[in-house]
């Protein structure tokens, strides 16, 4: 019974795998077809790193656009949907809480091509947060989606969090609804307030799965929903901040360039593992618990 | 009595010796008096501050979507020329740019929206019967089901990315057809995990007796199985229409150049190149400006109207996802 479960990993996770060996070892040509392709060592991964002499490598810099994005998405991505966990949890109107948590939700589900779109209004020249923060925070009036300056990855991580902070605090909500309601009884008891309940109690409580799920997320740096910076890469206007491995992985693999971009692939797999490996090992010695 | 819940309080919890001084110190201050009172009127302001920030939160997480419904509703170069939120629409409601959509290309969005329906329902479908199937294989102990779990976690932790992928698909001549992107988004390692989780939720007496009665494999998984826990299977049914839904890079990737099967996302897309450009004419046809978020409020708003409905299955799905790592 396990046969077509087993027929479908095997043709599109195992022999795509198995491909991937002589698609970056091979000078892949599509004209003489893969088996008649010659054999070209290392070389895919050399022009990764090089660029193929045409001075500075496109992969490199999508390497450290994914890195910046990763840890901010690390930082700022990851306390705000604590903060909004602890918020939700200070409020006593079930119906109303719940209606609230419900709406935060609804960004997380809204299509990338959708929230590119809205981004790419709003921040427009003469956009509506580009107006309101040139307005109060005295910012430059530009075209906030398509700028060579960091600026971009303030935005770019400004809606993504905007994005998943109602759907990420879940967890944090839940972990906080199980904290055993006699602490709180008896810290009561004893006059504590609730800002002391919840510096000396919640925050406690939730602190062990605050940081093993952060350092789980280690792990997931590379993979992080990138597939954003796909539909906003302009080439002539935000390519040096915007590109990231998985929209660099993309863009080969639409070019015909499926050498390069199983490079790029394979490159962000094994690194990626290697971090999750390391995510474990470090939850499993800081927090005592660990995913495999 | 005091004392006991003191120490009970203290003993299960995690506090620092310098939560306990806290404690203790402020039970002194309640009993010198007249805390009581103080206490009540900054608790009903704490009320207030938490409501009123949980109601900013839940408003910055609507007003972009709001956004773009009332520009969507407003007259094209008044909300062109308007450069703050759109609060409500702009030069007065009005339909022209939805009667502009569904005119482009000859109703161009409406044949978008059928192939994405298409490619939503063929994802379903596949991937519901992948995820059963496997759930019920995972759950069983037998001497394959750990290999088999491998063989499905494998592909989560390391994949060789789009590239090979395409290659295969190419090579089986699923590129260009529906069949490109059900079969490669339908389900995922992390699905197959959450339906064998959901087969160890039935109760083995209940299966055993069926054996007893002579049930088949097929029979006890479909017949006295599935029934019991298809709640569980609600949330990969959930998770798998909504990212189909809103997939895009499947069919931008191996569906590229045959617009006839594009989904509704890469018309938004043409749609919103097409209505930007409308700005630069000499003569710009306005109404044609807010088709682009016409477009976005016709392919969003029937997945923003379905989902308050699934709160607890979305819930249900993340604490899931979250225990098992």
């Amino acid at each position: 019974m396990f046969l077509p479960v087993l027929l479908w990993l095997v043709v599109f996770h195992y022999i795509p795998l198995a491909i991937s060996i002589p698609l970056v070892f091979k000078e892949y040509d599509q004209g003489e077809g893969l088996f008649n392709s010659p054999w070209s060592g290392w070389d895919n991964f050399k022009w990764l790193f090089t660029g193929g002499g045409a001075g500075s490598s496109a992969f490199l810099n999508a390497l450290r656009n994914t890195c910046v994005l990763g840890l901010l998405n690390l930082t700022i991505g990851y306390i705000v949907p604590v903060i909004f966990a602890l918020i939700v949890s200070q409020v006593r109107f079930k119906k109303y809480r719940r209606t609230c948590q419900m709406i935060s939700y609804l960004p997380n589900f809204v299509a990338a091509v959708v929230i590119v779109q809205i981004m790419q209004n709003l921040l427009a020249q003469n956009g509506a947060l580009t107006t309101f923060m040139s307005n109060v925070f005295g910012m430059k009036k530009q075209d906030w989606v398509n700028v060579n300056q960091p600026g971009f990855w303030f935005w770019y991580i400004a809606f993504g969090t905007w994005q998943a902070f109602g759907y990420g605090s879940i967890t944090y909500i839940s972990a906080i609804s199980n904290i055993d309601g006699t602490l709180y009884e008896a810290a009561s008891i004893d006059g504590a307030n609730r800002w002391q309940m919840m510096w000396r109690i919640t925050i406690p409580c939730i602190m062990p799965m605050v940081i093993m799920l952060w350092m789980l997320q280690i792990g997931l740096v590379f993979k992080v929903g990138m597939d954003k910076t796909y539909l906003l890469y302009n080439a002539s206007s935000n390519a040096e901040y915007c590109d990231t491995l998985f929209s660099y992985t993309m863009r080969m693999t639409m070019g015909g360039d499926l050498g390069l971009a199983t490079a790029s692939s394979l490159f962000q797999s094994i690194v990626g593992m290697a971090l999750m490996v390391i995510a474990n090992w470090l939850s499993r010695k800081a927090a005592g618990v660990s995913m495999f | 009595m005091d004392k006991q819940i003191k120490k009970s309080a203290v003993s299960e919890s995690e506090m620092s010796e310098n939560a306990k001084s806290k404690l203790i110190t402020s039970t002194k201050g309640l009993k010198t008096g007249g805390m009581v009172k103080a206490k009540s009127v900054g608790a009903m302001i704490a009320d207030v501050v938490f409501i009123v920030l949980l109601l900013v939160a839940a408003i910055i997480c609507i007003i972009p979507m709001w956004h773009v419904l009332m520009s969507s509703l407003s007259q094209g170069d008044d909300i062109y020329y308007y450069n703050g939120i759109a609060l409500w629409a702009q030069g007065g409601i009005t339909f022209e740019s939805y009667g502009e959509l569904f005119d482009y290309e000859d109703g161009l969005i409406w044949i978008g929206y059928g192939n994405t329906l298409i490619y939503v329902a063929g994802s379903l479908l596949v991937g519901l019967v992948l995820n059963v199937l496997a759930g019920y294989c995972l759950s069983r102990t037998s001497k394959l089901s750990r290999v088999m779990s491998l063989l499905c976690v494998i592909p989560v932790v390391f994949s060789a990315g789009q590239a090979p992928l395409y290659y295969v698909v190419n090579a089986l001549g699923l590129t260009k057809t529906y069949f490109s992107v059900i079969f490669t988004e339908c389900t995922m390692g992390m699905y197959m995990i959450i339906g064998a989780m959901a087969f160890r939720s039935v109760p083995a007496e209940t299966v055993e007796s069926a054996r007893l009665d002579g049930a088949g494999h097929l029979t006890v998984m479909f017949r006295i199985m599935l029934p019991q826990c298809f709640s569980l299977f609600m949330v990969t049914v959930l998770f798998t229409f909504v990212s189909s839904w809103n997939s895009f890079i499947g069919a931008q990737l191996y569906n590229n150049g045959a617009d006839e099967i594009y989904p509704v996302q890469l018309i938004l897309q043409s749609i919103k190149e097409y209505s930007d450009h409308v700005t630069s004419a000499v003569n710009p046809r306005w109404e044609r400006y807010p088709m682009q978020f016409a477009g976005i409020v016709v392919a969003t708003l029937p997945i923003m109207i379905m989902l308050p409905f699934f709160q607890k299955q979305i819930e249900s799905g993340v604490l899931g996802g979250a225990v098992k790592g």
